[in-house]
């Protein structure tokens, strides 16, 4: 693979930046955080998706990793993950935020701009990419291909993306496979997998079930379930909740879906009996539903913290809806109407 | 004979009366309560508890990228101090659901048996748990968390604040919670003075998850309450890094 490596005036200055940190202290644990990672004027997401499947031992159970434009501090394939190359560093929406697709100096993240703001402004729309969600979903979710337990009290057995498995039927219909053979799990096979799993404390490390011979579905398979749980669990009722959610910039689709899996879309505030029932889910965040309707991006980032998410999640929801304003052009107009709207000063 | 029915009646409600200051404000040293679930049957085992072996055998990876074991309570506690990631993003609510425990054991190292209470209303029942402060509810969104604030200034109880709230006691010191949105299970884990100034706290755990959603969370709540005009508040949350006080 070939591609140019035009660093761009902003880039030198961080590559300087990222010299003069290493020489401070290169052993330092925290020298990520204070460097400047070079960033360069070619897609980096063609290349990190090249190389995604060469070296990380990915949550799926084999030398895959998710994707390398993954989020927080210590993502894999991150800025701040010491294994990372540095010319796989920076391509991330996360805490980082800088040398990234939302980096407002890089080329590409202006190129996707210009994009998506076009599209909106055109009215275009721009159809979800579910791949990535599902990558979004495997960077904060975890996904496990093997049968688990999960947190509740008394724990469900569980897999892939939190596929909970009422019992060994349900999970016979599933297309598990023999690790040992790879071949089709028989139904014995799985009935007795999921006994073991069911019969095991709950709350422990999910690589704590890998059974020997593992019964485990397939990555394709795992990632279909995801996907189909999106689109048929989540994107229908936000649909309903947001009547214009097509239209909106793809960023902010992404981060409202982010919200929905986490929190639940809930339902509205409802009286029965005489009885006050109060907005749960995604309804429950009423500053934030009020600048979505409102297409507030801004607004929404700062309305989309959830206090149970590790901060690197919630910093990186925030970076998508602030790109949504970026993209749909609100953030320009919000500054310019919030200029003109300025009390006069006597 | 009248009389006499009339004094007999005064000095009952005066015993009632007279009882019920004794349970708002107790003096000297008050037994120290501690849950089964703790797996310490006095103060003293507290310190050994916290260098048991952790179930799991869970290993994380340092900011530095080297991957440190974490073998006993201890060392989660320590580890929680710095920049750490989990091999597998599904194991971080079963990470911290385990961790509440220990960080439960960890402030009940320095705890000692306290000389008053004005937490003596409190009781383990359906009743004593409506009348906790509103912070223990899960709050996900900043609305929920300023309704929380709100209802907390206003010296709001659990109960008043989410009238939704159900509550069903399954032992002594544990509850299974329900409410609009989230399901959950309630631990009294200890009384006893927990943050030194001679009153009486509570230790209190909470599990909670969002119903439709993914969004799971267990966190420890020291609960106190500083005088008997006062109303209960809580003065610390431990949990996942994003918890308010967390340490």
């Amino acid at each position: 693979m070939t591609f140019s490596r035009r660093k761009t005036k902003a880039t030198r200055e961080s590559d300087k930046e990222e010299r003069d940190c290493q020489t401070v202290g290169s052993d330092t644990p925290w020298k990520h955080f204070c460097v400047g990672v070079p960033s360069y004027e070619f897609d980096l997401y063609s290349v990190s998706r090249a190389m995604a499947n060469s070296r990380f031992p990915g949550p799926l159970g084999r030398a895959e990793a998710p994707s390398p434009r993954t989020a927080g501090p210590l993502g894999r394939g991150d800025a701040a993950d010491p294994d990372t190359h540095p010319l796989l560093r920076g391509d991330t929406p996360g805490a980082l935020g800088r040398n990234d697709w939302a980096d407002p100096d890089s080329v590409s993240y202006r190129m996707r701009t210009i994009v998506g703001r076009l599209a909106s402004q055109s009215g275009l729309r721009v159809p979800l990419d579910y791949e990535r969600i599902y990558r979004h979903i495997v960077r904060w979710e975890g996904v496990v291909r093997h049968m688990y337990l999960d947190t509740h009290k008394p724990p469900l057995v569980t897999v892939g993306a939190g596929n909970m498995l009422q019992d060994a039927v349900a999970a016979q219909a599933l297309p598990f496979v023999n690790a040992a053979t790879n071949r089709p799990a028989t139904k014995e096979e799985i009935a007795h997998a999921f006994r073991v799993v069911a019969s095991m404390p709950g709350g422990l490390p999910a690589e704590r079930y890998h059974l020997s011979p593992s019964i485990e579905l397939p990555e394709e398979t795992v990632k279909e379930l995801a996907i189909s749980r999106v689109r048929t669990e989540f994107v229908p009722k936000i649909k309903k909740l947001f009547r214009g959610f097509d239209g909106f910039p793809v960023a902010a689709r992404e981060a409202i879906i982010d919200i929905a899996y986490n929190a639940g879309v809930g339902s509205p505030e409802t009286v029965v009996h005489g009885k006050t029932h109060a907005a749960t889910g995604l309804h429950k965040f009423h500053r934030l539903k009020t600048a979505i309707e409102a297409g507030d991006w801004l607004a929404a980032a700062r309305s989309s913290h959830r206090s149970s998410s590790r901060p690197e999640r919630n910093e990186w929801t925030r970076e998508l809806f602030e790109r949504a304003a970026r993209e749909d052009g609100t953030s320009h107009r919000l500054h310019l109407l919030d200029k003109h709207l300025k009390p006069p000063v006597f | 004979m009248r009389i006499g029915r009339r004094s007999a009646l005064m000095f009952f409600i005066f015993l009632i009366l007279f009882g019920m200051q004794g349970a708002a404000a107790s003096d000297g040293p008050i037994p120290i309560f501690l849950s089964k679930e703790l797996g310490v049957a006095a103060l003293s085992d507290v310190a050994t508890a916290l260098d048991r072996p952790l179930d799991g055998g869970w290993v994380v990876k340092m900011a530095a990228g080297e991957k440190r074991r974490i073998k006993t309570c201890r060392d989660f506690v320590a580890v929680t101090k710095s920049q750490f990631e989990l091999p597998n993003a599904v194991d971080w609510a079963a990470w911290w659901q385990q961790g509440a425990h220990c960080f439960a054991l960890d402030v009940l190292e320095g705890a000692r048996p306290a000389l008053r209470s004005h937490l003596g209303w409190f009781r383990f029942s359906k009743l004593g748990i409506t009348k906790l402060p509103p912070r223990l509810a899960l709050s996900e969104s900043p609305d929920d968390l300023d309704e929380v604030a709100a209802a907390e200034r206003a010296c709001n109880s659990w109960g008043h604040f989410d009238e939704t709230l159900r509550i069903r006691i399954e032992a002594p010191d544990r509850a299974v919670l329900r409410s609009d949105g989230w399901t959950g299970r309630l631990v009294l884990y200890a009384r006893a003075d927990i943050d030194g100034d001679g009153v009486e706290d509570l230790l209190i755990r909470r599990d909670g998850s969002a119903t439709g959603g993914t969004a799971v969370e267990s966190r420890v709540f020291v609960v106190t309450q500083s005088s008997p005009t006062e109303c209960a508040r809580v003065v610390r949350v431990m949990g996942a890094p994003d918890a308010t006080g967390s340490p």
